[in-house]
């Protein structure tokens, strides 16, 4: 029994040994990195960094969060796109755009060689009135091209949308307000003979022509029709509440 | 065998006493070991360009967030006065399209049956008061618009006007939303539409201002064939 005492406290001594050298060897290891002042710089700027690091991290994941919440809004606003298609639509209704197909064109001429000679022949009778051409003629050829299928219609570029109004001051013409000069070219968008045969069959076509004034039709097959410029006038209108829109 | 006994127990101690110290030792030096203290300048340098690195990369990661984010912040208020704009123009163009009924104040004129019409007179009459400033227009709850048409036929009893192709039956009541005094004024005024109308045609329609005029919508709206809008517009 008492033999095997030295052998444990020996092998206890040498185990304290080793330890107690780890100790004092990493305790002096630390020291002396720690001593050096560049290394102590260094750690520094690392913890900086890495406080630095954590606080982009939060504000990035905070600014991805932000991104989200517009992108989800943005898709709640695809009525941008039916508003846009149904402002088209009205846009298209109301002469808001230029239009291009086949057609017809009408033109119309004051009537001066017969004017002249009318005057020359009896000057006391002549009425230079009955050489014209009156706003009333414009005025009904553009309900024949209606009655024709016209799509649009213009009169020397000015395009005829519900509300112009053709009408004359003095000798002059107005169309939307804006003054137009002979020779009156009438076009009109839709099926060119269904056109013909209306305008030939219509309130001013016919008549003119019997009094030999310089008139024709043209067919074609591709005639352009500018947009309307005017403006329109609403101040007293007002949408009827409580009623159902058409279908189209 | 006390003696041995007590042997027994310094020793536990002891061994008790030197594990204690030994797991100390060993979780003291691992936290050394991970401490920045304890490490040497060229790792301490790694560490730093590791984390230089990565904070530009963040950095960078950053800008293009707030870059994204302003483009989509200026987009969606972009958007927002989009839609504005739009609906604006669409209210207002739903007003004189007529595609909604419409109401306001302005006049009505009521022809009866026993008044020599015609079709033309009807024109006239439309075209005037567009001329007067009228922004809505109705002959018999027919809308006009730009494809209204007004023509007359006849059967084997009589002549008759239509509108739209429809047969218009008497009394023929136009109604206009305006100023009621100026669309007044615009149709009786002397050498006026409804003056010629009563001096020279035998036509006495009944004119009156109105502070409340209903006008319908339009029924139809023709589709279009041979129109078309140019691509480059």
């Amino acid at each position: 029994m008492s033999k095997r005492w030295p052998l444990t406290l020996t092998l206890i001594s040498i185990i304290s040994g080793i330890l107690l050298v780890s100790i004092i060897l990493t305790n002096q290891a630390a020291r002396s990195e720690a001593a050096d002042s560049s290394n102590a710089d260094l750690i520094e700027i690392i913890n900086r960094l890495e406080e630095e690091t954590l606080a982009l991290e939060e504000m990035i994941d905070e600014k991805r969060d932000r991104i989200d919440e517009i992108r989800e809004q943005q898709v709640e606003k695809g009525t941008l796109a039916t508003l846009q298609s149904e402002l088209e639509w009205l846009r298209r209704r109301t002469g808001l755009t230029q239009v291009t197909g086949p057609g017809i064109t009408v033109v119309l001429d004051d009537n001066e060689e017969l004017a002249a000679a009318a005057k020359a022949n009896a000057p006391l009778t002549f009425d230079p009135n009955s050489y014209i051409i009156h706003d009333k003629d414009l005025l009904y050829l553009v309900n024949d091209l209606r009655l024709g299928g016209a799509e649009a219609i213009s009169i020397n570029n000015q395009r005829i949308i519900s509300s112009s109004d053709i009408r004359c001051v003095g000798t002059v013409i107005l169309v939307n307000s804006m003054r137009l000069a002979p020779p009156y070219e009438i076009r009109a968008i839709g099926d060119p003979e269904k056109l013909t045969k209306q305008v030939l069959n219509g309130q001013t076509f016919p008549w003119l022509k019997d009094r030999s004034f310089p008139v024709e039709i043209i067919e074609e097959e591709s005639i352009q029709i500018p947009t309307y410029k005017g403006g329109f006038s609403t101040a007293h209108l007002q949408v009827m509440k409580g009623e159902t829109e058409p279908d189209d | 065998m006390t003696r041995s006994k007590g042997w027994y127990i310094s020793l536990t101690l002891v061994f008790v006493v030197l594990g204690f110290l030994l797991s100390t030792q060993f979780q003291t030096q691992q936290k050394i070991l991970t401490a920045l203290d304890a490490q040497k300048k060229e790792d301490l340098i790694t560490v730093w360009k590791n984390l230089d690195d990565k904070n530009r990369a963040l950095q960078q990661e950053m800008e293009d967030l707030d870059a994204a984010y302003r483009q989509l912040l200026a987009q969606s208020q972009e958007e927002t006065s989009a839609v504005k704009t739009i609906s604006d123009d669409i209210n207002r163009l739903k007003l004189v399209s007529g595609v909604t009924p419409v109401t306001g104040p302005g006049i009505t004129v009521t022809i009866t049956g026993d008044a020599p019409l015609m079709f033309l007179d009807l024109i006239d009459l439309v075209n005037e008061l567009w001329a007067t400033g009228a922004e809505a227009i109705s002959i018999n709850e027919h809308r006009i618009t730009e494809h209204t048409t007004i023509a007359e036929e006849s059967d084997a009893f009589s002549y008759y006007i239509t509108i739209n192709g429809d047969k218009l039956l008497y009394p023929v009541v136009v109604k206009a939303i305006g100023d009621p005094h100026t669309l007044e004024k615009g149709l009786t005024f002397t050498g006026g539409l409804i003056d010629i109308w009563k001096t020279q045609f035998n036509i006495h329609p009944e004119v009156l201002q109105r502070e409340t005029v209903n006008i319908p919508a339009a029924r139809y709206f023709p589709i279009w064939v041979h129109a078309q809008i140019p691509a480059a517009q």
